[in-house]
């Protein structure tokens, strides 16, 4: 059932704007991370990487599948729609690995990353706060200011 | 399999259990759930359950008519430590059918148990029963994964065991931020598999692999191998080189995988290969396509073979998959006999 955020997305995927807001990728303040490319990310979110450079494990987050953070995520770091991704996790889960965990909020990520060693998530710039420090600036093409609400405490 | 457990191993085993149950924060920590084709997962423990379950009817042209349980699958992953994973995959395999069935013990094996400790971020080594590296559809054989009933001949036990025992040490690199996948490993089957009551499996082997990204959307890989059978001990050993391809984009795939097989003796060497397509039709139905080529002496018999398949997939949910196809060729009847395949195989 698509909702009218996600119809309001895809217009915007649709006529891309010449402007381009990021996503900002965040880890606890306590998870190291140097020398972050969108490689790395991929491999991290794509769970092809599992431990990090202090040998701990990745928790890769991700907001729910309609949320047009995650959509816009999705298409910008893996150029693929997250429909698009489900065989990749069905080769997977055979493997023995799932997809990252689902928070249901901004808000929820910002807290299971900072309760969490290990724990990456992604929000927008008008989210962030002292809780998190930003690992990854990933500029999008599309325009996210509307999906800018603080989220809820 | 609790009876091969030393009390000492229990013991390990359950103080690594009660620590993972502590490893999150109470306050974030994630409640267990069941997602359809996903397992159930414990995120506190990082654990997860599943499997997946094959039944197919083949209508071949010569032998008999055959519906059966193909497979039974159940995964168990857990990893009690960072560095740490448990990967278990117990198997019943080819136990019911109308034309012979098998006593649920024998049907029953550890179809993959094996660890892997994660030295580092890029470097992996596994222990254990694992798929032989060799291509594409050895390592993602199961049926809820592949587009077709029937196997491609390069790809068939016969030519390779599908599972090694031993040691494979994986690293990864980064070439112009493409990944490249290299794995070496070692296997003694003969004295390791003490799980499998099959005949097909390695006496011992040794190769490697490679698996490069050339896009976001094609990956090339090479395998070599070289083994011995276990029912064959005493014969020459085998040298097997082989090269796949994979492009998938916007539910388009073309994939092609060819081996060469070499021994000195009496086993003789074939060449093969497969090439398939795949075409999106309309309302998660997709249309398979692929050509088979197999010549030289396969399991000890001559054989100069040519299949053809043609077929449907109709995937109407993620982890569920109904296929139909026909199987067709020239000098195929002894080792790929042509008529119609079907199955339904799904995740659970």
């Amino acid at each position: 059932m698509m909702n009218m955020r996600t119809l309001v997305l895809w217009a915007l995927m649709a006529c891309p704007p010449a402007y381009a807001d990021d996503i900002l990728v965040i880890t606890g303040t306590g998870t190291p991370f140097t020398n972050a490319t969108s490689k790395r990310l991929e491999n991290i979110f794509l769970r092809k990487t599992l431990l990090n450079e202090d040998g701990i494990r990745w928790i890769p987050l991700n907001l729910n599948p309609d949320n047009p953070i995650r959509q816009a995520f999705s298409d910008t770091l893996f150029h693929r729609h997250i429909d698009a991704l489900e065989s990749y996790w069905n080769e997977q889960y055979f493997q023995g690995i799932t997809p990252p965990y689902v928070v249901a909020s901004v808000e929820a990520m910002l807290r299971f990353v900072t309760g969490t060693r290990g724990a990456i998530g992604y929000i927008l710039p008008c989210h962030l706060d002292e809780r998190v420090q930003v690992v990854f600036k990933l500029p999008t093409p599309y325009t996210l200011k509307p999906y800018c609400q603080k989220p809820a405490q | 399999m609790v009876k091969f457990l030393h009390p000492g191993i229990t013991l390990l085993l359950l103080m690594l259990w009660q620590s993972t149950w502590h490893a999150s924060w109470a306050d974030t920590s994630i409640p267990p759930s069941y997602h359809w084709g996903r397992g159930i997962s414990w995120p506190d423990a990082d654990f997860n359950l599943g499997g997946y379950v094959n039944v197919s009817y083949q209508h071949p042209e010569k032998p008999a008519n055959q519906l059966k349980l193909d497979e039974l699958s159940l995964f168990l992953t857990w990893s009690p430590h960072h560095r740490i994973r448990f990967f278990s995959e117990i198997e019943v395999d080819d136990w019911l059918s109308t034309r012979q069935s098998d006593s649920f013990s024998h049907a029953l094996r550890a179809e993959r148990l094996y660890v892997d400790l994660l030295a580092s971020e890029t470097t992996t080594v596994r222990l254990g029963k694992f798929l032989t590296p060799i291509g594409r559809w050895n390592i993602i054989h199961a049926a809820p994964l592949i587009w077709t009933t029937t196997r491609p001949l390069v790809t068939d036990e016969t030519l390779f065991s599908p599972h090694l025992n031993g040691i494979m040490l994986t690293q990864r690199f980064q070439l112009n931020e493409h990944n490249l996948d290299v794995s070496i490993y070692s296997d003694h089957s003969a004295r390791l598999d003490i799980f499998d009551s099959s005949t097909t499996g390695f006496g011992s082997a040794f190769g490697g692999r490679v698996n490069f990204e050339l896009s976001e959307t094609s990956q090339i890989g090479l395998s070599f191998i070289d083994f011995n059978t276990e029912v064959s001990p005493n014969a020459d050993r085998n040298d097997l080189l082989g090269v796949d391809f994979l492009w998938k984009k916007d539910s388009y795939e073309v994939s092609a995988e060819a081996i060469y097989r070499h021994a000195s003796d009496s086993q003789g060497q074939e060449q093969g290969f497969y090439l398939q397509g795949i075409a999106p039709l309309a309302g998660h139905v997709f249309a398979i396509g692929r050509y088979e080529y197999l010549n030289g002496t396969h399991h000890f018999i001559t054989t100069d073979t040519h299949v053809g398949v043609a077929g449907l997939a109709w995937r109407p949910f993620v982890p569920l998959v109904f296929k139909v196809e026909y199987r067709f060729g020239a000098q195929n009847e002894p080792i790929a006999p042509s008529g119609f395949f079907t199955s339904i195989s799904m995740f659970f």
